[in-house]
């Protein structure tokens, strides 16, 4: 081979060299809208978390207009808040654009009605909808269980039935403290997080803590669609088209009732 | 492909000039329909239906050939008949009476075999022409087969000139005042020269892949060094320019076929079976280029590929025979690494070949280790031996025998010091597979002009691995253990006559297949699940076709095979075939059924899929046996230096074993339970063109194939990951000098790939709170999307030094770049969710899974 020849040669790979290591196009579209929407039976608030996954973390918010249509009535999403100081409870802590959007409804949630959700995001109209679970129930202990004395570890045995649209099974227990300057409300850390929905039997427990006063426990119980991606997380799974149909858009649209509430307080 | 090509069989689509299919040139007098009858009765229902065909007019006469193929230069070798084998008498024109019949010219039947006029090695597609000497007439003319072994049957009797022609030899003619009564042996000059092909090799045989066969796509050696290597110069991967052949990716060697899968295209080795041929995952093939004649890839299961009884054809690798003049010696030595061959002759009549080839990486990486430069040596190596043994008994009896034997594997040994606590501890592993296979053929021919070949092989692919600790101890801990084999044993024979009705094959084989997989305790769980398989299956199958011409244009073939597959089911294969050739050109159509009773682990739709190319294999044990049903019509002309061939098929596969849709390709394995495994069924056709042409120092070969494919499986239909809508190559060969410039040239459209719709980050839902961070990516349905379209050059340049003491000695240096430019292919996409959980961020990215990248290899060729 000539020199001029493996000159051309080498410029050649050199170049090519270079190309190969040259980002690949994007394959998302930044378009593209995540939606987690809940509807929380007996609340008179609506809330929509919308997001972009596929744009960087500090690109513009998406604009997406957005009603929700109950039993005789149509509730548009009119107000924005910050969605890291919480959506209506729902995903938390998203680090990419994104937006919640209030609505306040005539009436409140109820469970077995079936809800509408229509919007337009950047690819266009969606629309998505949902029926609210029945609530779960505690069927043992009822009213107020009182605690001999100061334990290390609140454990409560209960029974307790969830309907078959229910697919997470969440107990939760709003506890409170306090001493002579006040008292304090905190939700706990409950272990299991989530009961078996076809169960019958468990116990939930929590840590106790100093100045305890009481504490309200009652069983969360969402539907089938958020489970299904909360069982699947960190997977890739096929898109259930979870209540939602719209180009671009995907998530969940799902409803929870919560259960009757048990008191717990300590023996006199 | 054709084991016994011969007169009046595929003379269409051969070497030089216009020319009309040899299907004109046999004619049929009535003492061949006598000959027929007496033979035809041990033939099966075929072979009568055309004995009723031919009946209808067997007045034509023998002899008007009107073929006008290039004159011979010069006898470059003596032709001499040779006493002891058996001849067949000049048949009369008679009926079982003994009278006769018809007025017709008495024929005779000329056979023989074509050798290379210095190493004496057969010569595989040599074109045979007889004409009569000083007349005007239409000579008849024949291919040699593997062997170079040619019958041409109907020869009329008187002055005859016989030609000879094979690529990159000087042609050979020789006249005759009577046909010869027993065989000659046609000896052809290597010819220094280009001959209509896609490279030049002085001295050896190089060829257009499209001109060899009707029913094959046909590589040499001298053809795959034409192009340019990747890493090495590859058999197998070369078949990849084929319009029927397709590569799953860059990483794989071996193509699928015409939408079918590489469980349904065995490879054959000298006629039998080879597991898994290949090393590096798939990445190279397992055969030495440097000893194998041809490869022939079949895409169809009808008429070329009847013996082989398959779902997509089949690829058959020959090797070749050792030279019988002098010992040779030729090798490479290559970037991963060295091979070579040694051949000679034993005795007079007997030749050997031995190549081996092996792989360094792990010597060059524990030196490495050893001075320092790495850390940890890579104990990976793979090695193959191949060794052939022919005797040539006669001109065509003849005996080989092949044995090959192929290692790969990684192995470590280790000895940590724990401390006081744990102390030493010392442990083995090694992971090792490899291919053993043993292959005799023996071919005669009877006393009433059949050509028989009987061929006996096994065959076995191993899988092993262990890991053992605690070595240093005494008490070994095999904490790893699994095995498994796929093993095939084989008995074929077959029988061909040459009559002038035609050509006629009938053969029977028994074929175990043995599958023993024990995977309970591996740790191979990114390859496949924990399984335990023992299943064994006989095959007990019997064939018979004929190839035969109705009228001056028209010609047909056609067959039947049974098969019993022990405890599962009874199948009948029939194909056939309806041919015509008009002056220049030849065009026909078939349609033919095939069974296989072996059904892959593989899952196809993983994306692993695409890096290993690796296949176990299990018997299927209940019916329906899977079954392929297609129907094809071809055209192939040439003009001038050009040569075309257009082909179109359709198929249905049926009854096959599918796997369930995997829910993540990204993340599926790629082998699976068969046991999950569910009847399924595909679908595939296509319209292809292949092309060559050829001027000066210059030629080129090109294809091009639109096709489609889907698999249905629980209802669900989808396009399979490895099909390509589109597929254009284009290889060329430019001479220059000592020096040979290369380039070969792909454009496909993308792979089908279930696309990332979306990511949804997911938090807790109530009204506690909880650190956990999940994410759902959300998958689209199944293939719905394409990746972007494919586009890679390589180039390949050698240079050819010969030594100037002897002049024997030759030593060719080569490099090559593959994907030049670094076209940015791709074999999957994925979109990565990077979870931090202290942090509480979610990173996502989209992402594509490259194929090769720009790679340029090097190494050095020689031959003494």
């Amino acid at each position: 081979m000539r020199p001029r020849g493996l000159f051309v040669l080498t410029a050649m790979l050199a170049a090519g060299g270079c190309d190969y290591f040259a980002p690949p196009d994007r394959l998302a579209d930044p378009d593209v809208i995540s939606i987690a929407m809940v509807l929380v039976a007996g609340e008179s608030q609506a809330h929509l978390l919308v997001g972009r996954p596929f744009l960087g973390r500090f690109g513009p918010p998406p604009r997406v207009t957005a009603t929700l249509a109950g039993p005789g009535w149509r509730a548009a999403f009119t107000r924005e808040t910050d969605p890291e100081e919480g959506c209506g409870g729902g995903p938390t802590d998203w680090p990419i654009p994104k937006v919640c959007l209030n609505a306040t409804l005539p009436e409140p949630i109820r469970e077995k009605v079936t809800y509408r959700l229509e919007g337009r995001g950047p690819k266009g109209s969606f629309t998505g909808e949902t029926t609210v679970p029945a609530a779960p129930t505690i069927q043992a202990p009822v009213g107020t269980v009182r605690l001999p004395g100061p334990v290390s570890q609140i454990r409560i045995p209960m029974r307790y039935h969830a309907p078959p649209e229910v697919g997470t099974l969440r107990p939760e227990v709003l506890q409170t403290v306090g001493d002579g300057t006040g008292t304090e409300s905190k939700w706990m850390w409950v272990l299991p997080r989530d009961l078996d929905p076809d169960g019958r039997e468990a116990i939930v427990g929590w840590s106790f803590q100093r100045n305890f006063q009481r504490a309200s426990l009652h069983l969360l119980g969402v539907g089938q669609r958020y489970t299904f991606f909360w069982e699947f997380g960190r997977k890739r799974v096929l898109w259930p088209k979870a209540g939602l149909s719209g180009e671009g858009v995907y998530g969940y649209l799902d409803g929870s009732s919560k259960s009757r509430a048990i008191e717990v307080r300590l023996a006199n | 492909m054709d084991e016994n090509a011969s007169g009046s069989s595929d003379a269409g689509i051969v070497a030089t000039g216009p020319e009309t299919g040899a299907h004109r040139d046999a004619r049929r007098t009535g003492s061949d329909i006598a000959t027929t009858t007496r033979a035809g009765r041990l033939i099966l229902l075929s072979a009568l239906i055309h004995l009723c065909l031919a009946a209808q007019d067997p007045r034509r006469m023998a002899l008007q050939g009107d073929r006008t193929g290039v004159e011979p230069e010069h006898a470059s070798a003596p032709a001499a008949p040779v006493p002891g084998d058996a001849a067949p008498a000049e048949e009369k024109a008679s009926g079982s009476d003994g009278k006769a019949r018809y007025p017709v010219r008495a024929t005779a039947t000329l056979t023989g075999v074509v050798r290379d006029s210095t190493s004496l090695e057969p010569i595989t597609f040599a074109e045979v022409r007889v004409s009569l000497s000083g007349a005007a007439g239409r000579p008849v003319s024949g291919l040699s087969d593997r062997f170079g072994a040619f019958v041409i049957p109907t020869v009329t009797a008187g002055p005859v000139r016989v030609e000879a022609g094979a690529f990159g030899y000087a042609s050979w003619a020789r006249d005759f005042d009577e046909p010869p009564d027993g065989p000659i042996e046609i000896l052809l000059a290597p010819a220094p020269f280009l001959l209509d092909s896609l490279g030049i090799e002085a001295g050896g045989r190089t060829g257009d892949p499209i001109s060899f066969s009707r029913d094959a796509f046909v590589v040499d050696p001298a053809v795959v060094r034409a192009m340019p290597a990747v890493l090495e110069s590859d058999v197998l991967r070369a078949l990849a320019i084929s319009p029927s052949a397709s590569a799953p990716s860059d990483y794989v060697a071996v193509p699928y076929v015409r939408g079918g899968t590489g469980d349904g295209t065995p490879i054959m080795l000298d006629g039998v079976r080879l597991f898994n041929p290949f090393h590096l995952g798939g990445f190279l093939s397992a055969v030495n280029a440097e000893a194998v004649d041809h490869v022939a890839l079949l895409p169809s299961s009808g008429a070329g590929a009847q013996h082989v009884g398959s779902l997509s054809g089949a690829i058959e690798v020959a090797t070749r025979d050792g030279a019988r003049d002098r010992r040779r010696m030729t090798g490479a030595v290559g970037l991963a690494s060295s091979q070579l061959t040694v051949e000679g002759p034993l005795g007079s009549s007997t030749s050997y070949l031995v190549d081996g080839r092996r792989s360094y990486v792990d010597v060059l990486t524990r030196g490495l280790a050893w001075v320092g430069v790495i850390e940890d040596d890579f104990p990976y190596s793979f090695a193959d031996l191949h060794a052939k043994v022919t005797g040539d008994l006669g001109v065509f009896r003849r005996l080989s025998v092949t044995g090959y034997v192929s290692t790969e594997g990684i192995g470590y040994e280790r000895k940590v010091d724990y401390g006081r606590f744990a102390g030493m501890v010392s442990s083995r592993e090694r992971y090792g597979w490899g291919n053993v296979a043993v292959a005799a053929h023996y071919r005669d021919r009877l006393a009433g002009g059949a050509m028989v070949d009987v061929t006996a092989g096994h065959s076995r692919f191993g899988n092993d691995q262990f890991y053992v600790q605690n070595l240093h101890l005494g008490l070994v801990d095999t904490t790893v253990f699994g095995h498994g084999h796929m093993t095939e044993d084989r008995v074929d024979l077959r029988a061909t006559w040459h009559l002038s009705l035609g050509r006629l094959t009938a053969g029977g084989q028994a074929i175990r297949f043995t599958g023993d997989h024990d995977y309970l305790k591996t740790d191979l769980e990114d390859i496949l699940p924990p399984l335990v398989l023992h299943d064994r299956q006989w095959r007990i199958g019997a064939f018979a076709n004929l190839d035969a011409p109705l009228g001056r244009t028209w010609r047909t073939r056609a067959g039947l095979r049974l098969d019993r597959f022990d405890g599962v089911a009874n199948t009948l294969a029939p194909f056939a075939e309806l041919s015509y050739a008009g002056t220049w050109w030849k065009a026909r159509i078939s349609a033919a059924r095939s069974y296989q009773s072996l059904a892959s682990l593989r899952i196809e739709e993983a994306v692993r899929a695409s890096f290993l190319a690796y296949d176990l294999m299990v018997p299927v044990k209940q019916g329906p046996v899977p079954h392929n049903t297609e129907i094809a019509a071809g055209w192939a002309g040439s003009r001038g230096a050009w040569r075309l061939r257009l082909d179109g098929y359709a198929r249905r596969l049926d009854n096959l074993r599918l796997p369930a849709i995997p829910q993540d390709p990204l993340n599926a394995l790629p082998l699976g339970d068969p046991s999950f495994h569910f009847l399924g069924s595909g679908t595939a056709a296509g319209v292809e063109a292949s092309w060559s042409w050829a001027g000066g120092p210059l030629s080129t070969l090109g294809s091009y194939r639109w096709g489609r494919a889907t698999r249905t499986v629980n209802e669900t239909t989808y396009v399979p990951r490895f099909h390509r809508e589109h597929e254009l190559e284009l290889g060329a060969g430019l001479e220059r000098g000592r020096s040979m410039w290369s380039a070969r040239f792909s454009l496909r459209s993308g792979q089908p790939t279930t696309p990332v719709l979306g990511v949804i980050p997911l938090g807790w839902h109530g009204s506690g709170e909880s650190d956990e961070m999940r994410w759902v990516a959300l998958l689209g349905d199944h293939n719905a999307a394409r990746l972007p379209h494919y586009l890679r050059l390589d180039l390949g340049w050698r240079r050819r030094h010969e030594g100037s003491s002897t002049g024997k000695r030759i030593v060719t240096p080569f490099v090559s770049v593959t994907n030049l430019f670094s076209a940015p292919n791709v074999v999957a996409d994925d979109v990565i969710v990077a979870v931090n959980d202290e942090r509480r961020t979610v990173q996502v990215e989209s992402h594509y899974v490259p194929q090769m990248p720009m790679l340029a290899f090097f190494g050095v060729e020689f031959r003494f």
